[in-house]
């Protein structure tokens, strides 16, 4: 057919189809170069989470370590008479600081590599509770807080996974000091029930606003960030805290007052003794399918 | 032989070197199992959500970053790519819950990064209503599926 020999509407249609074509074109283009743009401002934000994280370890190792290797220095030096006791005790706090970052900082990279295990043990809240206190001795003194303490649980053995239970407790007990005036009560309540067990931590700080209630629990975030941040710590426990609970498969809510308290609540289910329980009930199903 | 037993509960990734039984429960989550025969060796994943949204700890939990975690954690296992088959279980849609899709998704994340991985899935029990109980066999690769048994259930 020659070009001569097409009829005009035939040419405006096919000339319209090809507009049509291209506004789509130009429409998909759009909603690609959205998603490009959306997907590099997540890189943009990993890539800074990274460089927060290396400045924020920078800033919180470098102090307790020069520390540490000055008051090891002066013990080696032996020439002036110095108190031992004095340097022991300051060696021991900077190494318990350093201990608590670093394992909420193993937390978190356990959490990301899947490798998490439920260790299932007996658990003592008298004990954890105990530790707990031991590991934060000094910034209890510092402040002057008056931790108020009531466990009530029944005879028989509570099992569940006590070393993450150990890292939620220590990681709230030490937020609420942390966030609390000086000379106040921070109060824990541990209560069994029937089938799990509550556990309430309580302080007199600040509070935070509803607002900021969300981001605590995002990693480097603290609600209190910016130049004028006051706590120390990367921003990491709160992240831990409410990712064991979930992996223990546990609840938690947080209530706060502006200027009053802050209340964090928590429940865990009591575990079975051992998984065998999971292992043995085939009875409860129906016969088994190859694949 | 003497097999070790593994139960592995959502979020977590297992990969055995050794003869090892690996149990889980599954509802609307999906479980990916990989098998190289060629090594005996065998893993398991557990997912709950389909994708991680950028919020939080890009952990195991999301279907997207734990079926790429076991991949890798088989091929640093020794593995080879070229050997791997995948058998992927799960994704029920209870009852009751018809609104929520997390089971359909968690099923299309997963055979969506395992064809970007070019694995092939040789085996698969998807969908449904009811929860499964899955035990793979890292030496022989076989996975046994069992339904739960409503009348011994309810007698209980």
């Amino acid at each position: 057919m020659k070009l001569d020999e097409i009829e005009n509407s035939v040419l405006l249609k096919e000339i319209e189809r090809r507009f049509s074509q291209r506004d789509n074109t130009i429409y998909e283009l759009k909603v690609v170069m959205g998603k490009m743009e959306s997907i590099n401002k997540q890189l943009l934000d990993a890539e800074s989470n990274r460089s927060k994280f290396i400045s924020i370890i920078r800033n919180e190792f470098n102090n307790p370590l020069s520390s540490m290797i000055n008051l090891s220095k002066m013990l080696l030096s032996g020439k002036e008479k110095v108190d031992i006791k004095l340097i022991g005790n300051s060696l021991y706090q900077d190494v318990l600081n350093l201990n608590f970052q670093i394992s909420n900082i193993i937390s978190v990279a356990e959490i990301e590599a899947g490798t998490l295990e439920k260790e299932i043990s007996k658990i003592n809240f008298e004990e954890i509770i105990e530790e707990i206190k031991d590991a934060l001795q000094y910034l209890i003194k510092d402040k002057n807080i008056n931790l108020n303490i009531n466990i009530s649980c029944n005879e028989d053995p509570i099992y569940q996974d006590r070393s993450k239970i150990y890292s939620i407790l220590v990681n709230l007990i030490s937020n609420a000091i942390n966030f609390s005036p000086n000379n106040s009560v921070v109060e824990i309540v541990i209560i069994e029930e029937v089938d799990d067990v509550r556990v309430t931590v309580k302080d007199r700080g600040e509070g935070i606003s509803t607002d900021n209630q969300k981001i605590v629990f995002e990693r480097f975030r603290q609600a209190h960030s910016g130049m004028n941040r006051t706590q120390m710590g990367q921003g990491l426990g709160m992240g831990v805290v409410s990712d064991f609970i979930e992996f223990l498969n546990g609840k938690f809510k947080l209530e706060s007052k502006e200027g009053e308290f802050t209340i964090f609540e928590f429940n865990l289910p009591k575990e079975s003794k051992d998984e065998s329980m999971f292992m043995d009930d085939d009875l409860l199903f129906d016969e088994g399918q190859e694949f | 032989m003497e097999f070790e037993k593994k139960f592995i509960h959502s979020s977590q990734i297992y990969v055995a070197t050794e003869p090892t039984e690996i149990h889980t429960v599954l509802g609307s989550c999906v479980a990916v199992c990989l098998v190289d025969q060629s090594t005996f060796t065998a893993g398991m994943n557990h997912y709950l959500l389909p994708l991680w949204n950028n919020d939080g700890i890009p952990s195991p939990k999301f279907g997207n970053i734990s079926i790429v975690k076991l991949i890798e954690a088989m091929e640093s296992a020794g593995c080879q790519r070229k050997n791997i088959v995948a058998k992927v279980f799960g994704g029920a849609s209870p009852s009751g819950l018809t609104t929520s899709q997390v089971g359909s998704r968690n099923i299309e994340i997963a055979e969506d990064i395992l064809r970007e991985y070019d694995i092939k899935i040789v085996g698969k029990d998807l969908g449904g209503m009811n929860s499964r109980k899955i035990v793979l066999n890292s030496v022989s690769g076989k996975v046994i599926l069992r339904y739960p048994n409503k009348d011994r259930l309810n007698n209980n």
